[in-house]
C-alpha cells in the first residue's frame, strides 16, 4: 500500500470573465459568466514511504494546486486523495499534525517574534514532547546553522536565514510528510546548497517523505531520487531520476580550449554552440560520431591546451521537453507523451 | 374574481414554501447534527491541558509583540484619554441641560471608563485579518497548522487585547477612579460583570469571525464588515449608552446581539441589574453564542468546498 495515493484528481477554477464593454458589463452584474479552468486534471500517481520526489512542471503547470490539495487545503473537485491513510481535506486537523509544508513565497513565521519564541509557540501547537523538541532544535540549529540570528525578530533576518528558519519550524514535530513549494527561490548558492544538504540528511536520519517542487533543476539532481513531470494539470512523466538523465545520454559537450586553430571543427553530428577566443564548445551526438574521429580530428585541427567532456545536466533536458514541440509557446509542455 | 386569484397565488406560494421546507429540511437537519457533534469535539479541545498551554503561549507571544511598539502605546493612551474626557464633557452638559430619570453625572462618568476599557478588550481586527490573508493567500498557512482557526485568531486578538488594557486601560482607569472619585461595586457584582463580558468578547469575535467567512465566498468583505463595524457602533451602547435611546429602540437593541456585548455589561458593573435581570442576561448571552456558533458552522460547512487559495 503506497503512503501518498493520488486518484483521478481534478480541480477546478471558475474565473469571472472580465467582459468588454459597458454594456456587457452591466448585463454581468445580473448574470455572471464564469470559465472554467482546470488547474488540475485527472492526475493519478502515487508515492512510497521514505521517498524523495521532485514534482516539476512549467509555471501555471498545477503543482501549487496539487500541494495545495495534499496539504488539506483545499479540496478536489473530483477524485481522491489519502496521505498516510487519511483524506486531508476531511481530518484537515489531524493531517496537518503529521506533515511539514514550506511554500517558498509565503513566510510561517511571525514578523515580530524572535525564532525562539515561534519554537515555543509552535512546540505547543503540535503537542511535541519536550525531549523530542531539544533535540529537534539542537539539530536543526546545527545543521543550518541558525545560531547568530536564533533571538532577533524574525523581520530583520536575510531571506536565507528566514528560509532555513522556515525549514526549522516545519521540521520540529517530525513529520511524516514534508512539502516544500519552491523552497530555494531567490536564495544564494550557499545557502541552496546548506538546504539541500539538509534535507537530505533529514530523509536518511528519519525516513521523511519529501515532495518537493522547484524550478531550480540542480535542486532536484541533489535531493530526490524520483521525477514528477506534470503540465496543464495532467501528468507527463513519472521516472527515477537516473532513467531521466540517461535520455540525454546521446549527446554530449566538448569544452576545447586551445592556442592555436587552423578551422573550426566541422563534421555532421558535431556542432559549434560556442566560441570565445582561445576556447570553442561543441555539442557532439554520439550516435554520428565516435569519440575516436573526434579526438583525432580536434588534434589535426588544433594546439589543445585543454580539453573537457561534459554530460547534459538535467537543466537541459528538461528545457528540451518543455520546448521541443515547434510552435508551441516556450515553456509550455507539449501535450503528447 | 380577485379574491380568488388571490387565494391561488397564496396557495401557489403555500406549495412551493411546502416544497422548498420538505427538500432543505433533511439537509438542514443533517448539517445542525453535524454542527453539533463537531461541537463535542471542539469542546474538549479547548479545554485539553495541551491545548490551552498553546493558547497560553500564544497570548503571550501576541503580548510581547505589542510590547515592542511601546510609542504606540503612548499615542494611544493620550488619544484614549482624550476620548473619554471628552465624552465626560458632553454628558455633563447634556445633563446640565435637563438630566435623564436615575442617571447621574457619576454614573455617566463610569459608563465612559468601563465603556473604555471594554472596548479595549472588544477591538478585533478577526475579519479585516481573515480578508487579508485570504487576499494575499497567506490563509494557506493557517490551514496547514493543527489548531482551529477560529480560536487561535481569537486567542491571538486576546492576548493583544489584554496587553492594551493591562498597561493603558488600567492606568486610565485608575487616574480616572482617583480624578473623579468613582466607586467600585463589590466583589460579586465585578464577577458577575466579567462572565458577563467574557461573554461578549466570545459573541462579538464570533460575529468577527463569521463576517470574515464570508469572504471566501464573496472574495471581498469590505462592505459587509463595515455593515456590522456600524450595527456595533450604533446598537452596542459602547459610546453612547442605551438608556439615551428611546424605548422602542432600546427593545430594538434587546433583539440584536451587539448590545449583550458592551451595553449589559457595562450596566451589570453600574448595579442596574437586578438578580433575575442579569440571570436573565447571561442566559440571552449564551443562547446568542451558541446561536453564532451554529451560523459559523453553516457557513464554514458551505464554502468549504468552494475555498480558493489565491497565489502560487
Ligand atoms: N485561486 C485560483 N483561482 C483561479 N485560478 C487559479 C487559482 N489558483 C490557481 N489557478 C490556476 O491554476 C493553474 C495552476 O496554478 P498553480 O498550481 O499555482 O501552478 P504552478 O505549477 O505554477 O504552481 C494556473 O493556470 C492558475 O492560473
Ligand atoms: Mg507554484
Amino acid at each position: 500500500m503506497s503512503y501518498i495515493t493520488v486518484d483521478h484528481v481534478t480541480r477546478e477554477f471558475k474565473s469571472f470573465k472580465r467582459p468588454k464593454g459597458l454594456k456587457n458589463a452591466l448585463t454581468t452584474l445580473l448574470k455572471r459568466n464564469y470559465e472554467v479552468k482546470k488547474a488540475v486534471d485527472d492526475l493519478s500517481f502515487t508515492v512510497d514511504k521514505g521517498e524523495l520526489v521532485g514534482y516539476i512542471g512549467p509555471n501555471g503547470a498545477g503543482k501549487s494546486t496539487t500541494i495545495k490539495m495534499l496539504t488539506g487545503i483545499i479540496t478536489p473537485t473530483c477524485g481522491t486523495i489519502k496521505t498516510g491513510g487519511i483524506i486531508p481535506w476531511e481530518n484537515r486537523k489531524e493531517n496537518a499534525r503529521h506533515i511539514g509544508v514550506v511554500f517558498g513565497q509565503r513566510s510561517q513565521l511571525n514578523w515580530d517574534l524572535p525564532m525562539e519564541d515561534t519554537f515555543e509557540l509552535y512546540r505547543r501547537m503540535y503537542r511535541t514532547e519536550e525531549i523530542k523538541f531539544r533535540k529537534n532544535t539542537e539539530m536543526f540549529t546545527e545543521l543550518l546553522e541558525m545560531q547568530p540570528f536564533l533571538n532577533k525578530p524574525v523581520r530583520q533576518l536575510s531571506l536565507g536565514q528566514k528560509m532555513r528558519a522556515e525549514l526549522a519550524i516545519a521540521l520540529l514535530h517530525d513529520p511524516e510528510i514534508l512539502y516544500l513549494d519552491e523552497p530555494t527561490i531567490g536564495l544564494d548558492v550557499v545557502v541552496k546548497d546548506k538546504i539541500r544538504k539538509f534535507v537530505r540528511e533529514l530523509n536518511r536520519e528519519k525516513k521523511t517523505t519529501v515532495i518537493l517542487t522547484t524550478h531550480d533543476m540542480a535542486d532536484i539532481e541533489e535531493i530526490c531520487d524520483r521525477i514528477i513531470m506534470i503540465d496543464h494539470g495532467t501528468l507527463m512523466l513519472d521516472q527515477s531520476v537516473a532513467l531521466f538523465k540517461s535520455q540525454g545520454a546521446d549527446q554530449y559537450y566538448a569544452e576545447v580550449s586551445f592556442r592555436y586553430c587552423k578551422e573550426p571543427l566541422f563534421l555532421d553530428g558535431v556542432e559549434l554552440i560556442k566560441e570565445l577566443p582561445f576556447c570553442h564548445t561543441y555539442r557532439i551526438n554520439h550516435r554520428l560520431v565516435s569519440v575516436n574521429v573526434l579526438l583525432s580530428r580536434i588534434s589535426e585541427l588544433f594546439e589543445v591546451t585543454d580539453i573537457t567532456i561534459k554530460k547534459p545536466e538535467i537543466d537541459e533536458i528538461v528545457r528540451k521537453i518543455y520546448t521541443s514541440q515547434p510552435g508551441e509557446t516556450s515553456g509550455q509542455l507539449l501535450y503528447t507523451k | 374574481m380577485n379574491k380568488n386569484r388571490l387565494k391561488q397565488i397564496l396557495q401557489t406560494g403555500n406549495t412551493m414554501l411546502q416544497y422548498l421546507f420538505l427538500s432543505y429540511r433533511e439537509k438542514f437537519v443533517q448539517n445542525i447534527k453535524k454542527a453539533v457533534t463537531d461541537y463535542d469535539k471542539m469542546v474538549p479541545d479547548i479545554l485539553n491541558k495541551g491545548r490551552k498551554e498553546m493558547y497560553w503561549v500564544l497570548m503571550k507571544c501576541c503580548f510581547r509583540q505589542q510590547i515592542q511598539y511601546k510609542w504606540n502605546l503612548l499615542f494611544q493612551m493620550i488619544g484614549d484619554w482624550l476620548g473619554i474626557y471628552i465624552k465626560i464633557c458632553i454628558w455633563q452638559a447634556i445633563l446640565n441641560a435637563g438630566g435623564i430619570k436615575n442617571i447621574n453625572f457619576e454614573m455617566m462618568v463610569s459608563y465612559s471608563v468601563i465603556a473604555a476599557m471594554v472596548n479595549g478588550l472588544l477591538y478585533s481586527r478577526i475579519a479585516e485579518e481573515l480578508a487579508d490573508r485570504f487576499r494575499t493567500g497567506m490563509i494557506a498557512i493557517d490551514f496547514i497548522r493543527p489548531i482551529s482557526l477560529k480560536w487561535y485568531y481569537f486567542f491571538g486578538q486576546l492576548g493583544e487585547n489584554l496587553y492594551h488594557v493591562l498597561f493603558e486601560g488600567f492606568f486610565i482607569a485608575a487616574v480616572s477612579f482617583l480624578l473623579w472619585k468613582l466607586s467600585v461595586p463589590g466583589p460579586e457584582t465585578v464577577l458577575i460583570f466579567l462572565i458577563s463580558l467574557c461573554f461578549g468578547i466570545i459573541i462579538l469575535f464570533s460575529i468577527q469571525y463569521a463576517i470574515g467567512l464570508l469572504v471566501f465566498w464573496m472574495k471581498d468583505g469590505t462592505y459587509t464588515r463595515m455593515i456590522a463595524d456600524a450595527l456595533f457602533l450604533l446598537f452596542s451602547g459602547i459610546d453612547i449608552p442605551l438608556w439615551f435611546y428611546p424605548d422602542w429602540l432600546k427593545s430594538f437593541c434587546d433583539f440584536l446581539p451587539f448590545s449583550y456585548v458592551a451595553y449589559k455589561p457595562i450596566a451589570i458593573w453600574l448595579g442596574m441589574m437586578e438578580a433575575k435581570q442579569w440571570q436573565k442576561i447571561l442566559l440571552i448571552q449564551l443562547f446568542w453564542v451558541l446561536v453564532l456558533f451554529i451560523v459559523e458552522r453553516l457557513i464554514w460547512k458551505r464554502i468549504q468546498s468552494s475555498i480558493e487559495i489565491q497565489g502560487g
